[in-house]
């Protein structure tokens, strides 16, 4: 008799069965969630009745009605703070996946569709090495350069510095996934019909080709903003970041890391806060891969 | 970062047709290359970029109240006495002989500072993978021991969550639960007694085994999944065989080569979080010297730890890559 039960055959292709009947509720969630916080950042203050920076109570204060997370060493309000950071903390991630994900789709789809392939092969190689070194060590070398004091085009300030180090690395990925996506799809019948139509070069790589590429470089984004917020986050406790008083989750963090045993509320909110962002976005990028997966599979 | 190391770790499968020593050699030739490339990039990249701060770059760097000796000495550190094509010809040059650069607070070369370090940090990415690897295979494994679906999918969600949580933040839940709470971990620190180092080693490197897990379970898991549905593994139970010896006989062997790859490809993330789990935990590793380098502006140091770290995951991920070569039966057999 056999030692394992039948019924492991069939449990062993889960994943076409589970793509069915999997709607879209988790993104649905997942947007609702990040949708709170954002609404939050704008409320909190209000709620509360003290901005983010207002010195409201004595230092140290446990949670209370008044405060609900509590205040820290400066006599600040947690509540106000933890929901205010999500300015710096969502632009930070938004932007840099953003503007990454533009970069990287147009230079990747650029070298996929060219005719020389060379240009691909140029461009591995440099997102080769750019890949090849720790991106902590490359993002701060680039802010170190740069330095982190100074506000631009009205952002906090450090946060455009953050920005200009993640964009600089954080494009490599995106071209990669363009070029293979956009050079598998070179060869579909659509674009050869496209071509057979006679329309141009940049119609059809602009047209026909990017969009499908976006579908896909567009869902590695929302995983990428999750970890371009915890690389944000990350930054004070190497001595880089956004420098204080403006609230952020990391800066807040790497203050409260002192007190942790006695004011533990310092850390743990905005802790937990980073972490319900980033799990409701990771949720979101989970569900759109099952989306985009399943689109693809269909096409084919 | 998990999905980072799927993007690079799908390198490898455009150069799965050509096996064999022709495919090794075109390897090395690529590692070559990338370094050459990973070292111009930085040292052209640096130079480049300190030129098109506005303001003078050195007071950025130091700040308002840095003294008028220092920034002449930034100054030239930076290059900025020099034209450019002689600035970037004479670093490349001290690079290739070795010299990534002097700390402008101690004097001490970079590269001494990093040989320290280094091992330190290697410990602890070590200790890492091997309780990620110890933590996913039996996670990875489960659809290998009769798993329903819904078992599978909690899994697979539960990896979503966890990859989520940035490997920082999983270090700080866990310093505040080993340590402040259980008292089972020292609060950070380092020991430089062997035996002793393992008391302080143990909860950073789990901290970074949990960032690491995620990644692997997925890997292991999608593998096992696939496996399960071939037909060698549908006959080998058909014949009545040992769950035990299935999994040790049938699938591991399968399982354990893109579990090689992986750690390869993620040797740059791997290093990249060490060096955060370190600041946090305060192991005097390149994290630290990361850090103290940070804080006293000792851009230096910063770029020669880069270009190092750089040529260092380019050898190690061509090293796992002609290891798994060797361990492939399929390559060995030509």
């Amino acid at each position: 008799m056999t030692n394992i039960p039948l019924n492991t055959l069939v449990a062993a292709q889960p994943r076409k069965r589970r793509s069915k009947e999997r709607g879209s509720m988790p993104i649905v969630a997942g947007v609702l969630v990040l949708v709170f916080f954002i609404v939050m950042s704008f409320l909190a203050p209000i709620l509360v009745g003290h901005g983010p920076n207002a010195v409201s109570g004595p230092p140290l204060d446990p949670p209370s009605p008044g405060h609900p997370f509590g205040t820290d060493v400066l006599g600040r309000d947690v509540f106000a703070r933890t929901f205010v950071a999500v300015h710096v903390d969502y632009l930070a991630a938004v932007l840099g996946a953003l503007i990454s994900l533009a970069i990287g789709t147009i230079l990747g789809t650029l070298a996929g569709t060219a005719r020389r392939t060379q240009w691909g092969t140029v461009l591995m190689r440099v997102t080769d090495a750019l890949i090849a070194v720790p991106f902590p060590l490359l993002i701060l070398m680039i802010l170190l350069t740069v330095g982190n004091q100074v506000s631009v085009l009205g952002t906090a300030p450090g946060v455009f510095q953050i920005l200009v180090g993640v964009v600089t690395v954080g494009w490599s990925i995106y071209a990669r996934l363009a070029r293979a996506e956009s050079s598998g799809l070179r060869s579909r019948e659509y674009v050869i019909a496209a071509e057979l139509m006679g329309y141009g070069k940049y119609r059809i790589t602009f047209r026909h080709i990017m969009p499908a590429v976006i579908a896909v470089t567009g869902t590695y984004a929302v995983a990428d903003a999750v970890m371009i917020v915890g690389f944000v986050a990350s930054l004070p406790f190497l001595g880089a970041g956004v420098p204080p008083p403006t609230p952020e989750w990391g800066s807040m963090m790497y203050e409260g890391r002192a007190s942790i045993v006695s004011a533990w509320w310092q850390v743990i909110f905005p802790a937990l806060a980073l972490t319900v962002s980033a799990v409701a976005a990771s949720i979101i990028a989970d569900g759109l891969l099952d989306r985009t997966s399943k689109k693809l599979r269909r096409h084919e | 970062m998990s999905a980072t190391v799927e993007v690079i770790s799908t390198t490898p499968s455009g150069h799965g047709r050509q096996r064999g020593w022709k495919r090794l050699m075109r390897r090395v030739a690529r590692s070559v290359l990338q370094l050459v490339i990973v070292v111009v990039l930085i040292v052209v990249g640096t130079a480049v970029l300190v030129r098109l701060v506005p303001g003078d770059p050195a007071q950025s760097i130091l700040g308002m109240q840095a003294t008028p000796e220092s920034l002449a000495a930034l100054r030239a550190q930076l290059g900025l006495d020099q034209q450019l094509s002689s600035q970037i010809l004479s670093q490349l040059s001290g690079l290739m002989h070795g010299d990534f650069g002097t700390s402008m607070t101690t004097q001490r070369p970079v590269i001494s500072m990093v040989g320290s370090a280094l091992p330190i940090t290697l410990s602890l990415v070590v200790t890492g993978i091997l309780f990620a690897l110890v933590i996913s295979f039996p996670l990875g494994l489960l659809p290998a021991f009769g798993m329903g679906r819904r078992g599978i999918h909690a899994l697979r969600i539960s990896m979503v969550v966890l990859v989520a949580i940035p490997s920082f933040l999983v270090g700080i839940y866990l310093l505040i639960l080993f340590s402040v709470q259980l008292h089972w971990a020292p609060a950070g620190g380092w020991s430089k007694d062997g035996l002793n180092a393992l008391r302080y080693l143990w909860l950073p490197s789990l901290a970074l085994a949990l960032f690491m897990t995620p990644i692997f379970v997925r890997s292991i898991e999608r593998e096992t999944t696939r496996l399960m549905g071939e037909e060698f593994v549908e006959a080998a139970i058909s014949r009545g065989i040992s769950r035990v010896s299935l999994i040790t006989r049938h699938l591991l062997p399968n399982v354990l080569l893109p579990v090689i790859t992986l750690v390869g490809f993620s040797m740059a993330v791997l290093i990249g979080g060490a060096v955060i789990i370190e600041a946090l935990y305060g192991i005097p590793g390149i994290g630290s010297v990361v850090v103290t380098a940070v804080g006293q502006r000792d851009y230096p140091v910063i770029v020669g730890v880069t270009v190092f770290t750089g040529i260092f995951t380019v050898v190690i991920s061509l090293i796992t890559d002609v290891v798994y070569t060797i361990a492939d039966p399929r390559v060995r057999v030509q």
